[in-house]
């Protein structure tokens, strides 16, 4: 097995690729029986992102040599294409599968209309075939067509429920999204006047710090930053996020945000690391903050549970720009960092989840007006809860864990000797907090006294699946060591 | 000299081409500002034309002004008849106080306020002069012509360009045809196919124009598609040219569009996609990986996966042209 | 005369063109509101990225890179794509609130919730239902 390993990978990683295209195409095509690919073409996709990460790890390779890098048509770089699979993008694939694979077993219960149906499954296999060969691409232009594949399939997802908030926040993200695809490209366009190559590795191999880097590293973080909905370019966000149906929503704040995300730290640990100063650092970090701030209080003040959701998702992404600073000081702490996403997008998606089966079950969701609805859901409550007491980090959860390393990769940067440190610190404590304030409004009302109404029915997949996930989130914690120990088989990174 | 008119006309067109545009995104009138786009359209096809870039030029005027200046127009029509049927359908409705008629909102955009202009036009100057000032840092010639260059013998084709896109960078032409399937899958998610609002103009000169146009469109568009093995053309440009033969059969019979079947139709769009893909399987099963060919067999199959894209090019750029889905696509 | 055409080579102007065109882009796209004007901006500052490229490609004195090319016709297909797909939103989101501007913000808490895991839904089913020929 460790021997054969090293040889299959190139075929599994291509596998992976062909699979994830061709349910896509089969569901395009046989739209009648999209629901049926989709369902068991996500159990076959997590399975072999599952056997992939098995070779992956079973080749033990050493971290320098870490990174699987495949020719497509036998064209190697600079010439041709290159699929790239490293720890980081490792991770995120598995990742991308368990949500993808929950997100499917909860749109069989919840997209049931059979002329919905088939335009929802197309849709959504394109767009987590998208996500796939976003994390395995290794070309810079190729990486702007994916990341079209993935935003062009989450806005028609966003537009779905075809209200005019839906619409209109559909037509918000698409505008946005165009606007930071075009900003990315012009930087790989840059870029690719001053090298001539397009390939990731080899753009490392050659950068030096001059007026191109500078600007192709502005031009793609920002493009990226809007697509991420980072602070202070989220304005989309809530919008795009809070009118689309559950599972797209989940899809959205769990995956398609953190892929922008993991594209910005590839890029700032590969080709523009030597542009990172502290100066810098300590800029995107209060961003970081005042979107930790502002996203918080809007989640606070919001009177519906998937805008209370889509805030939060604002404001957890402030400890991702957080973070920036932390690393300059400690380059150790990208893998916390990476760890946090992944325990955030796990936690997210289930309350997003969840959020939808309340909603489906009460016909609305306001929150002021729920009490009934979540006193009788007690499975539903319970994974809202644990997802929620996930992302505030409390012990025992994946998000403690993820928590207390950026608390202690903080701590660190003031024991260096920078006095901002001080404010990171505050800051990711505090942001906890907060998140205790949204979650308590989210799940209190589910213990004060009063009436009880079950509302609608829910399907078993709606009433189970959150459930599932927000276990995996709580439990992430447990697989903290694996995962890290996969984050450092990254060529490249400290 | 010759270099001399050569700068000069380069100068002309390039400020032509920005006052276009210029006055383009300063039209308060839709209308104007979509024409001037299409006028827009052409003169990029000629700057490309200047640039050594024949394919491009043809596709910028095929799919650049041609298709999508056909979108925009019916858009545009298709807004005017919506606030024209909603206004029908709220006679009561006050007048609008501010005197601006409905119809108007619809396809006029007022002069956007004074208070914005200093910083959008600070902040468009900044990233304009940052990106400038890298350019005009960067070194001479360090593409991949020569790469490319000493590989064109295992290609399969004799023209470059048609070898970097379904050859040595088939990844991304596959995409790219994905993205137009997408594009049309989520404009056929918001709903079903509006009737188109084109008022089709009576008298046999549409009919008897469309009689000539159609046949020399499919001979050009089979000629362009045949040409790309070695010569400037494609699959991309063919398809845009049928596609518009398409669109022209489609503005004149508005009121009965053709019912294809959906089983038929979704193969016809995915058919690209599809047979590229599995070409591309076969690749990494017994050739050099995945979409790659054997270089014997590189020649017959490109051609393949070429005619199979052109008709789904066509295809889809005449359904996204209809916009919604077809009534058929739901039984 | 020949410095001035050394200075005014293609690939220097032309590049140079393409960053205003795309700074002309963003411009309009912060300043004007109608979604087909701001889709025109998009596509101007598309334009803009494709010029920069393939004025790239035609820098030196060998015939011009075919991959830069290769990659603008990919552009130019994707920003149709685009394109089309934001028209057909504009059209839907017109025919909703009749006007081609966007919502303000969020929506509000009050705002109707349309949730198609419902049997009851489905506005588009119902529009669909009325546009039935």
């Amino acid at each position: 097995m460790n021997e054969a390993a090293p040889a299959m990978l190139p075929l599994a990683i291509s596998g992976l690729v062909a699979l994830s295209l061709a349910l896509a195409i089969l569901a395009t095509v046989w739209p009648r029986q999209a629901h049926r690919i989709g369902g068991y073409g996500a159990v076959v996709v997590t399975a072999s992102v599952l056997t992939l990460s098995a070779l992956f790890l079973a080749a033990g390779p050493e971290p320098e040599s870490a990174a699987t890098r495949v020719a497509l048509g036998g064209w190697e770089a600079p010439l041709g294409l290159m699929l790239h699979l490293d720890g980081l993008s490792m991770t995120l694939l598995v990742l991308t599968a368990v949500v993808g694979l929950a997100t499917s077993l909860y749109s069989l219960g919840y997209v049931h209309d059979p002329i919905e149906r088939r335009q929802f499954w197309p849709l959504w296999l394109w767009l987590w075939a998208g996500l796939n060969m976003l994390l395995l691409s290794g070309d810079a232009f190729n990486l702007y067509i994916t990341l079209e594949v993935v935003s062009l399939s989450a806005v028609a997802l966003v537009a779905f429920t075809g209200t005019a908030a839906a619409v209109s926040g559909a037509m918000r993200y698409l505008l946005v999204n165009i606007l930071g695809s075009l900003s990315f490209l012009m930087g790989v366009v840059l870029l690719f006047g001053e090298h001539g190559v397009l390939d990731l590795v080899l753009l490392e191999a050659r950068t030096e710090i001059g007026p191109t880097e500078r600007m192709a590293a502005v031009l793609m973080t920002a493009g990226l930053m809007v697509k991420a909905a980072l602070f202070p370019l989220h304005v989309w966000l809530a919008p795009a996020h809070g009118s689309a149906p559950a599972p797209v929503s989940a899809v959205l704040s769990g995956l398609v945000v953190t892929g922008s995300f993991y594209l910005i730290l590839r890029l700032w640990m590969g080709p523009f690391a030597p542009l990172a100063t502290p100066a810098f650092g300590i800029l995107v970090g209060l961003l970081g903050v005042a979107a930790l701030v502002w996203g918080s209080a809007q989640a606070l003040r919001a009177g519906r549970l998937k805008s209370i959701v889509a805030y939060s998702t604002v404001a957890q992404f402030g400890y991702l720009l957080i973070a920036f600073p932390l690393m300059l000081v400690d380059p150790e702490a990208w893998k916390v960092v990476v760890f946090f996403a992944v325990v955030h997008a796990l936690a997210k998606a289930s309350v997003f989840l969840a959020a939808g089966t309340l909603q489906h079950a009460a016909g609305h969701d306001r929150v002021a007006e729920m009490g009934a609805i979540l006193r009788a859901r007690g499975r539903t409550v319970f994974a809202l809860g644990l997802a929620g007491v996930s992302l505030m980090g409390l012990p025992f959860t994946g998000g403690f864990i993820a928590k207390y390393l950026l608390l202690e990769a903080g701590l660190g940067t003031i024991l260096a000797g920078s006095l901002i440190g001080v404010l990171w610190v505050v800051a990711i404590a505090g942001g906890g907090l907060l998140a205790a304030g949204y979650v308590l409004r989210m799940v209190a009302p589910a213990f004060h006294h009063g009436p009880r109404d079950a509302g609608e029915a829910v399907s078993p997949w709606m009433d189970w699946v959150p459930l599932g996930l927000a276990v995996v989130a709580a439990a992430a914690g447990f697989a903290g060591t694996l995962t890290l120990h996969t984050l450092t088989l990254t060529p490249g990174a400290p | 000299m010759s270099d001399l008119l050569l700068v000069v006309f380069d100068l002309v067109l390039l400020v032509g081409l920005l006052g276009v545009a210029w006055r383009c995104l300063a039209s308060t009138d839709l209308f104007r500002a979509v024409v001037l786009f299409i006028t827009f359209g052409l003169l990029l096809a000629l700057a490309w034309v200047r640039l050594e870039a024949p394919d491009i030029a043809l596709a910028e005027a095929a799919i650049g002004a041609g298709i999508t200046g056909a979108l925009l127009l019916v858009t545009l029509e298709r807004l005017r008849s919506i606030v024209v049927e909603r206004r029908r359908g709220q006679p009561d409705e006050p007048p609008d106080p501010a005197g601006a008629d409905a119809l108007l909102h619809a396809l006029h955009d007022p002069p956007p306020p004074r208070r914005t202009f200093v910083p959008a036009l600070t902040f468009a100057l900044v990233v304009g002069g940052l990106m400038v000032t890298a350019l005009w840092h960067q070194p001479d010639a360090v593409g991949l012509e020569p790469v490319v260059d000493e590989h064109m013998d295992v290609s399969g084709v004799d023209h470059p360009i048609t070898a970097v896109l379904l050859n040595f960078r088939a990844y991304d032409t596959f995409l790219e045809l994905a993205i137009v399937l997408i594009a049309l899958l989520g404009a056929w998610s918001l709903g079903r196919y509006d009737r188109l609002p084109a008022r089709p103009a009576p008298g046999p000169i549409l009919p008897g124009t469309l009689r000539l146009l159609v046949p020399v469109a499919i001979v050009t568009g089979v000629y362009i598609l045949w040409a790309g093995s070695h010569a400037p053309g494609g699959a991309f440009q063919a398809g845009a040219i049928l596609g518009a033969a398409g669109i022209l059969l489609v503005l004149a019979r508005p009121r009965d569009l053709p019912m294809a079947p959906s089983s038929p139709l979704r193969l016809g769009l995915a058919a690209g996609v599809a047979l590229f893909l599995a070409i591309g399987i076969v690749g990494l099963l017994i050739g050099p990986g995945l979409l790659g060919y054997p270089p014997a067999w590189a020649y017959p199959l490109i051609i393949v996966i070429e005619v199979a894209a052109t008709l789904s090019i066509a295809l889809t750029l005449v359904a996204l042209f209809i916009a919604g889905r077809p009534a058929g696509d739901d039984r | 005369m020949e410095w001035l055409a050394q200075q005014l080579a293609p690939g220097l102007i032309y590049p140079t063109a393409g960053a205003i065109l795309f700074a002309l882009g963003l411009y309009g796209l912060i300043r004007r509101h109608h979604l087909v004007l701001r889709i025109l901006a998009l596509n101007i500052m598309g334009s803009g990225v494709f010029m920069v490229l393939l004025g790239i490609a035609a820098r030196g004195e060998g015939p011009p890179d075919p991959v830069a090319q290769a990659l603008t016709l990919t552009g130019i297909v994707v920003a149709v794509s685009a394109t089309a797909f934001a028209l057909a939103l504009v059209v839907r989101l017109t025919r909703i609130t009749g006007q081609a501007v966007m919502l303000p913000g969020p929506p509000d808490d009050h705002a109707p919730v349309d949730d198609i895991s419902r049997e009851e839904h489905a506005p588009s089913a119902e529009y669909d239902r009325e546009h039935r020929e």
